[in-house]
């Protein structure tokens, strides 16, 4: 478990010198160990998603330092192309830079770009396709003609097929129905399993960071405001809520539990966790 | 690096400028344009220059803003001054080679270069002072007249409107789609024009792919709340002059009245 992406006192301001100018990101530093699964929570404008261009060069900080293996991504344009392959990012909404005419060639479109040959990039997108469940027919339909939740999953599949040492989602889950939300978790999840891609997942839901995550950041007004593991995460609730995050149901009942006098341990945020709370009080009356 | 487009961006504010009626700062600034065409002589642009600066100090404008706005003509303004210095024919001062500087060459080139900023400057202080909407909402009240001739002016000025409130959005949907296929490792920057070309590909399909989408979405929204044309339609905000208004007309006039003076006068 070596360290692989480290971000030092980076800074971003947009259209600094205008009136509009604003500092999206704030001295952020952070180091993702590889195998990692984190979550970066924060709400809207906390500016989660302009600190993940970070994280592959596509914003240069206004100050600051990113590397990924040690290595400054933002040297020379060569060193920020690598970055685009050796960390994908998936956009918000990534549906909607699907341009090719059929899937295949949309989610070759990445892997074409790295300048492999053409059995590789075949090799890749068949994989990225089954990763994200797509199957041989739906390859050589127009990306147009899918549904929304395909449409997103054929977009995801197109970073994969990059094959990323770190894989960035920004929120993979907006927009679609809670069945499709569940299904692309667990195909993130299974992906993660399966590869021990560095994961890092940008999302202002709470229960999926605690489902899924085992370490998470949680960003506010520009700034990293906590960062541990799902459970030091929750245990420090106040400063959650005061923020203006949520914690997972789970952890809420156990809190109210707490403040009703019973002695129960409020970092726990899965089902198996709070029985077992529940069970050793149950015990202790 | 798109963003860095300036013209048509309104900065909002609440100076006196800002507060202005929008019809009279369009007419007053087309007549700017024109008394700035008119005329011709030190003194007249002396004043011009002088009324450009005041519009600035009192629309509290960033002179650096401005400027910004120049960058895009410094190259017709280049052109046409040497252009101008070379071959206009009189009083030779200096020559060299084949080239001959004249007296007027050197003067008419000032004088067009002159015209060519105080436009700019006087155009995008408009801009920057003054919302689309309520630009596009003068207009159609100037141009209310044309009704008469059967020109459908308020369909005109709704697509000036919907195409103006659409010009950032595209241009963030640009920013974004242009990111994303980055990410993808597309590469904008390098190789000959076709290969330039064809990387834009990724982005202009998308691109028009969602502007569709947006226009169909935006028709359904509009026929949702029974838009129906301009007929019997009614205004939230009802565009009135103000005493505000009437001082600035008249300080106007004067100024341009004086501009002209001077450059019949000749000095």
């Amino acid at each position: 478990m070596g360290e692989i992406l480290k971000l030092e006192n980076v800074s971003y301001t947009y259209g600094a010198g205008t009136p509009f100018e604003k500092t999206a990101v704030k001295d952020i530093n952070l180091t993702f160990n590889s195998g990692d699964f984190v979550a970066i929570i924060g709400h809207t404008g906390s500016g989660k998603s302009t600190l993940v261009q970070h994280f592959n060069a596509l914003l240069p900080p206004t100050s600051g330092k990113v590397y990924i293996n040690g290595e400054d991504i933002n040297q020379s344009p060569a060193t920020r192309r690598a970055a685009r392959f050796a960390c994908g990012l998936v956009f918000q909404y990534p549906e909607y830079q699907l341009f090719e005419e059929t899937v295949f060639l949309d989610i070759a479109y990445g892997p074409k770009n790295m300048g492999l040959d053409e059995i590789e990039v075949k090799r890749r997108v068949l994989n990225a396709a089954e990763a994200v469940g797509i199957d041989a027919l739906t390859l050589e339909k127009s990306p147009f003609d899918l549904s929304g939740g395909q449409k997103r999953r054929v977009a995801i599949a197109g970073i994969i097929a990059m094959e990323p040492e770190i894989l960035v989602l920004d929120e993979p889950m907006a927009g679609l129905d809670p069945q499709g939300r569940e299904e692309i978790l667990e195909m993130i999840r299974n992906y993660h399993d399966r590869h021990k891609t560095t994961i890092i997942l940008v999302t202002h839901s709470m229960e999926d960071a605690a489902k899924m995550a085992n370490r998470i950041v949680v960003m506010c007004d520009s700034q990293v405001l906590l960062d541990g593991t799902p459970s030091e995460i929750f245990a420090r609730h106040e400063v959650l809520t005061k923020s203006g995050l949520d914690v997972p149901q789970i952890t809420s009942v156990l809190i109210e539990l707490k403040n009703r006098g019973y002695d129960v341990d409020t970092s726990v945020y899965t089902i198996e966790g709070a029985k077992e709370q529940l069970m050793r009080l149950r015990g202790k009356l | 690096m798109i963003k860095d487009i300036t013209l048509g961006q309104f900065f909002p504010g609440n100076t006196y400028m800002h507060k202005l009626d929008p019809r009279v700062k369009l007419v007053i600034c087309f007549a700017f344009i024109i008394v700035l065409f008119v005329t011709e002589g030190i003194i007249p642009y002396a004043l011009a220059a002088l009324f450009i600066v005041l519009g600035v100090k009192v629309s509290k404008t960033n002179p650096k803003m401005l400027l910004k706005s120049l960058k895009p003509i410094m190259f017709l303004v280049l052109f046409t001054s040497i252009l101008n210095i070379f071959y206009v024919e009189g009083e030779v001062l200096a020559r060299f080679w084949i080239f001959k500087v004249t007296k007027e060459g050197l003067l008419t080139a000032f004088y067009m270069t002159s015209r060519i900023v105080m436009l700019v400057c006087a155009t995008s202080l408009l801009m920057y002072t003054t919302s689309p909407i309520a630009l596009t909402d003068a207009l159609e009240h100037l141009l209310a007249p044309l009704n008469k001739i059967k020109f459908p002016v308020h369909e005109f000025s709704m697509m000036m409107t919907i195409a103006m409130r659409f010009i950032p959005t595209l241009i963030e949907e640009t920013d974004k789609i242009m990111a994303a296929q980055k990410a993808r490792g597309a590469d904008f920057e390098s190789g000959n024009i076709f290969a330039r070309a064809k990387a834009l590909i990724p982005i202009l399909v998308p691109l028009f792919v969602s502007s569709f989408r947006r226009a169909d979405e935006l028709a359904t929204a509009m026929e949702c709340r029974l838009y129906q044309g301009g007929t019997g339609r009614t205004r939230l905000n009802v565009l009135k002059l103000t005493k505000n208004d009437y001082v600035f007309m008249v300080f106007c006039t004067i100024f341009f009245v004086i501009m002209i003076i001077t450059s019949v006068v000749g000095i």
